[in-house]
């Protein structure tokens, strides 16, 4: 049988609805929608990603939200690397999940085919996790890179290569992706800049493949001073343990891709004397850092690593925004928002130029007596 | 420049003999069972995690494991037949493709959820130093690998043709209607077959998960030579299959050697459509009735 109520009744149910939760009404949370490679070979990274991005929404809710009474959200969904796929999970986060900010990241493909979506649809879009060149090359207004370039990572471990004593030749071996093809050649560049070894070889492998023997006895058989090896987890223990099996034991330089507890713990003895570019490391004492290791400590019980500091510096940038901003604000307002964002995270300081690139610095550390330590 | 050709050979032979490994299981399913079974891949994979968790989860020694690991994968081959595959068997044949290929979706995602999406390391008892004559770097690894899946193909070589079972795998292959009136129980042979097909798959995923760990996604690349491999030798010799194996693993050694890594993938697909080009039935035939 349906229940009548009289309309006094109603009214005053629905007051004491209200007063029950004037919050709820008062504060719709902020929604940042996150598309990330959750499967697949960039799983890892984008985990480490996430567990940074977790570590600061739960410090900026702590904190007092990001203003108007309004807490920090994430909407996590998996696009597995694959452009196409982000295409779709970018369209369905902001269509169905009606969020403010998205940040889709890793590869670098996957954030420039986004851009698509978010400049028609005029969402900001912020990368924290993108080095390639090219991603602030497509025209999007909406666009924000809140970390370090693969022109800035290259300059960076230039430096090291040069330094190394008697390094007159490398061979280069990289992901055959916008991220490794933009690593390698920007590595080309700053080594010719700065007058470094002869590139006698550079290759790139596929996402699929698993032995990297041949492709190994080839750089062996060249016999280069030294290697640049940035090769993905979890092949790059394949590459290390194969590197010992070939009898090839050279100088090693690599990326971000060689900076990870779990590398270390499998195949820590290979890595020994590897010079790598990162972005941060848990060495880096500034108060930014100190800041965000208390934070994602006491969440996770755990040291992060560099690719956890990418998300918890995007995650803070989209908070600045979204509270300079103000309730309300979408679009056009948040856009203008994050353009004036000045931020000082781990990495250093996050301020966007006109094309929307933070230029974050880029840092290099070697991998020695079973820990990474800070060169430059 | 010789050097580097035959070091790029001699590891070539030995992937290809697991891709050998693969490719057999294959074609154990599609010829008989005329089955393009998109889950096989899975079901590598399947061979890789059983003998992962036998030997690190229950402290059994990598040996037993291998066997372990075959049986284990073989009954999961059988069940998969049974709940997903036999019930369509009188539909078109692309719903039993795509079925294959939802289970392939299931197990791979299925994996995922139960291990996670990290890779597992295998312990083996293997020292990782090489073993150098002249000019070529082994390891007991490759050569173990290389051994176990020379017996593997050499075992089912003489399942086919010496067991009564074999035998009547090649009788259904060769003439499927005549097969029945002479009274071959055609389900138990069926299960006979899904069962040795995963298992082969099994067995490769268990010895080249020791190499290059195990992970959900390994069954990809694998699947996709295996079919390539199976469409260049046809339906044909299981030697026939081993040695185009062996041609693929050197063929794409040498590409990586001289051309680029990146291409070896390539090379595998070439030769396949230049295969199905020139002699689509294969390089070789059960020598199935063609009335």
């Amino acid at each position: 049988m349906k229940e009548h109520k009289s309309p006094l009744v109603a009214v005053i149910t629905a007051i004491a609805a209200l007063l029950a939760a004037p919050s709820a009404l008062a504060a719709d949370p902020a929604r940042i929608g996150v598309g990330l490679s959750m499967t697949g070979p960039l799983a890892y990274l984008s985990q480490q990603y996430v567990q940074g991005m977790k570590a600061a929404v739960e410090f900026v809710n702590k904190n007092g939200g990001v203003g108007g009474g309004r807490q920090l959200e994430l909407v996590i969904r998996d696009h597995k690397g694959i452009p196409s796929e982000a295409v779709a999970v970018t369209k369905r986060l902001i269509d169905d999940d009606k969020v403010d900010i998205v940040d889709i990241d890793l590869p670098s493909t996957v954030a420039i085919a986004a851009q698509a979506v978010t400049k028609e649809a005029k969402v900001p879009q912020i990368a924290g996790y993108t080095f390639a060149p090219a991603a602030v090359k497509q025209g999007n207004p909406f666009f924000f890179r809140a970390c370090t370039t693969a022109d800035l990572i290259a300059d960076a471990l230039a430096r090291s290569i040069v330094a190394e004593k008697g390094n007159k030749t490398i061979a280069m071996l990289a992901p055959n992706d916008d991220y490794g093809r933009s690593a390698v050649q920007a590595l080309k560049t700053a080594l010719e800049k700065q007058n470094g070894p002869q590139v006698v070889y550079a290759d790139f492998y596929e996402r699929t493949q698993t032995d990297f023997s041949p492709v190994l006895l080839k750089m062996k058989s060249l016999n280069p001073d030294s290697l640049f090896i940035d090769v993905r987890w979890p092949a790059s223990a394949t590459v290390l343990k194969q590197m010992v099996e070939l009898g090839i034991k050279k100088p090693l330089f690599s990326s971000v891709n060689f900076y990870n507890a779990q590398l270390a713990e499998k195949a820590g003895p290979m890595l020994e004397g590897t010079q790598l570019s990162v972005a941060w490391a848990p060495v880096f004492t500034d108060p930014a850092s100190q800041e965000f290791v208390k934070a994602y400590s006491e969440m996770f019980k755990a040291q992060p690593d560099d690719s956890a500091s990418l998300g918890w510096t995007a995650t803070m940038v989209a908070a600045a925004a979204l509270r300079a901003a103000g309730p309300g604000a979408k679009g056009e307002q948040l856009r203008a928002a994050l353009s004036k964002v000045e931020y000082t995270g781990p990495q250093g300081v996050v301020r966007f130029d006109a094309n929307g690139d933070a230029s974050v610095p880029a840092h290099v550390l070697r991998y020695q007596n079973g820990g990474y330590h800070f060169v430059r | 420049m010789l050097e580097l050709a035959a070091q790029q050979v001699v590891n070539g032979l030995l992937v290809g003999a697991i891709y050998a490994l693969m490719a057999l299981g294959l074609m154990v399913i599609l010829g008989i069972l005329r089955i393009i079974n998109m889950a096989q891949g899975e079901l590598y994979m399947l061979g890789g995690y059983f003998c992962y968790l036998t030997v690190a989860k229950l402290g059994v020694s990598y040996f037993p494991a291998l066997v372990v690991a075959m049986v284990l994968t073989a009954v999961a081959g059988i069940f998969m037949d049974r709940l997903a595959i036999r019930p369509l068997m009188r539909r078109p044949f692309y719903m039993v493709f795509l079925s294959t290929l939802a289970i392939s979706m299931i197990l791979r995602n299925a994996a995922e959820l139960i291990w996670g999406p990290d890779p597992q390391t295998i312990p083996s008892p293997f020292s990782p130093l090489p073993i150098v004559i002249g000019p070529i770097y082994l390891t007991t690894q490759k050569l173990f690998i290389f051994g176990a899946a020379l017996l593997a193909v050499a075992a089912f070589a003489a399942f086919l043709r010496w067991t009564r079972a074999g035998m009547a795998i090649r009788a259904l292959a060769r003439d499927h209607d005549t097969a029945l009136l002479m009274g071959i129980d055609a389900n138990r042979i069926r299960a006979i077959t899904f069962g040795v097909g995963a298992a082969l798959a099994g067995a490769a995923g268990a010895l080249i998960g020791a190499m290059f760990d195990v992970y959900p996604t390994m069954g990809e690349l694998p699947l996709l030579k295996g079919f390539a491999l199976v469409v260049m030798a046809g339906m044909g010799s299981v030697a026939g299959v081993f040695v185009a194996g062996l041609t693929l693993g050197v063929a794409e050694g040498l590409t990586a050697a001289f051309l680029s890594t990146g291409y070896a993938d390539l090379v595998a697909f070439v030769v396949m459509l230049c295969v199905l080009m020139v002699k689509p039935e294969g390089l070789t035939t059960w020598g199935r009735s063609r009335a």
